[in-house]
């Protein structure tokens, strides 16, 4: 696999693992995977875990390949899909959570309801 | 410059010296591990801190310290070009050979960048990843591809690239607002 897919990958499960702790650390149920918290810290450690070392493990990476911009773009690009990855996964697996209080916003709106039950509620609530 | 050259022939000297120390600074130096893992400390800031603007301002200049520093680092390796120690001096290399500009170190820079910006969000997260940066910086020099003078040009360019960025936000308002509130109301921010 060419380096430059092998650093996307990296970045991408990594971010997934990263999220997933950030969400337990920030209470946003709404973005969790498992509706235990100790699941989710344990989940975000073994994605790390694995993003590192199966990047790193099976050979040298003291190569050059992926130069300092285009390894940012690449993280931003692996960041995002996680992100996307976690929205979308989190508000099936936890679509019985909320509905959430009224009037919140933002972020904090997700520690009682997932992103797409949010985004609907906001929805109705502009349109009605 | 010859205090530059002296430094770095001093810290190179301990390279292939302790087996153990080797392996833990080639890996440290390596272009991927600690850009990412910094990146990660900012994105966890993001998520972990629901509703403190003053934090996602902190990561909004990173990403903003990110572009503008490497622009930057271009720009004087237009206008400077420095060879590389190994190209020099008698130095044990324990990393490929890179040929760019070695002044500035361009990954301690961005370390910096990365670190200062948690710094701004997040002070003691921000330790941790200024001394990261440093060991990273380090490193560098111990492997044999930059002198000690291209990683404190690094490491200043990153810093006040970052802080920079950040004193500058407030005077680009209503810009990072908006941008905040936007990402408020797609419940990302």
């Amino acid at each position: 696999m060419p380096l430059t897919f092998e650093y996307w990958l990296l970045t991408f499960l990594a971010s997934l693992g990263v999220i997933q702790a950030a969400a337990v650390e920030g209470g946003l149920r709404g973005l969790w995977f498992f509706p235990n918290p100790l699941t989710g810290r344990v989940c975000a450690i073994l994605l790390v875990l694995i993003a590192f070392s199966r990047f790193f493990l099976p050979m040298n990476r003291n190569v050059r390949g992926v130069e300092g911009f285009q390894q940012s773009y690449l993280f931003l690009a692996g960041a995002l899909s996680a992100l996307a990855v976690t929205l979308a996964l989190s508000s099936w697996l936890r679509r019985g959570l909320g509905p959430g209080k009224e009037g919140e916003r933002g972020l904090a709106a997700l520690k009682d309801r997932t992103y797409f039950r949010a985004l609907w509620e906001g929805r109705q609530k502009d349109g009605g | 410059m010859g205090a530059d050259r002296a430094l770095l022939l001093y810290i190179n000297g301990w390279a292939g010296q302790i087996g153990p120390l080797d392996w833990v600074l080639k890996a440290v130096a390596n272009d991927y591990l600690v850009p990412v893992v910094l990146s990660l400390f900012l994105l966890w800031l993001w998520f972990a801190r629901p509703g403190k603007e003053g934090t996602q301002l902190a990561v909004l200049a990173g990403a903003g310290a990110l572009g503008l520093g490497n622009g930057l680092i271009k720009l004087m390796n237009l206008i400077y070009y420095r060879p590389r120690p190994f190209t020099e001096l008698p130095v044990r290399l324990l990393l490929y050979r890179p040929h760019d500009s070695s002044f500035p170190s361009n990954g301690t820079a961005v370390a910096f960048m990365l670190a200062t910006a948690i710094y701004l969000g997040n002070r003691k997260a921000g330790v941790v990843a200024l001394a990261i940066a440093s060991l990273y910086g380090f490193s560098r020099v111990y492997v044999g591809i930059h002198y000690p003078l291209d990683v404190l040009g690094g490491a200043a360019i990153g810093i006040l690239t970052s802080y920079g960025v950040y004193r500058l936000l407030p005077r680009l308002e209503p810009l990072p607002s908006r941008l905040v509130r936007l990402g408020r109301s797609l419940y990302l921010a």
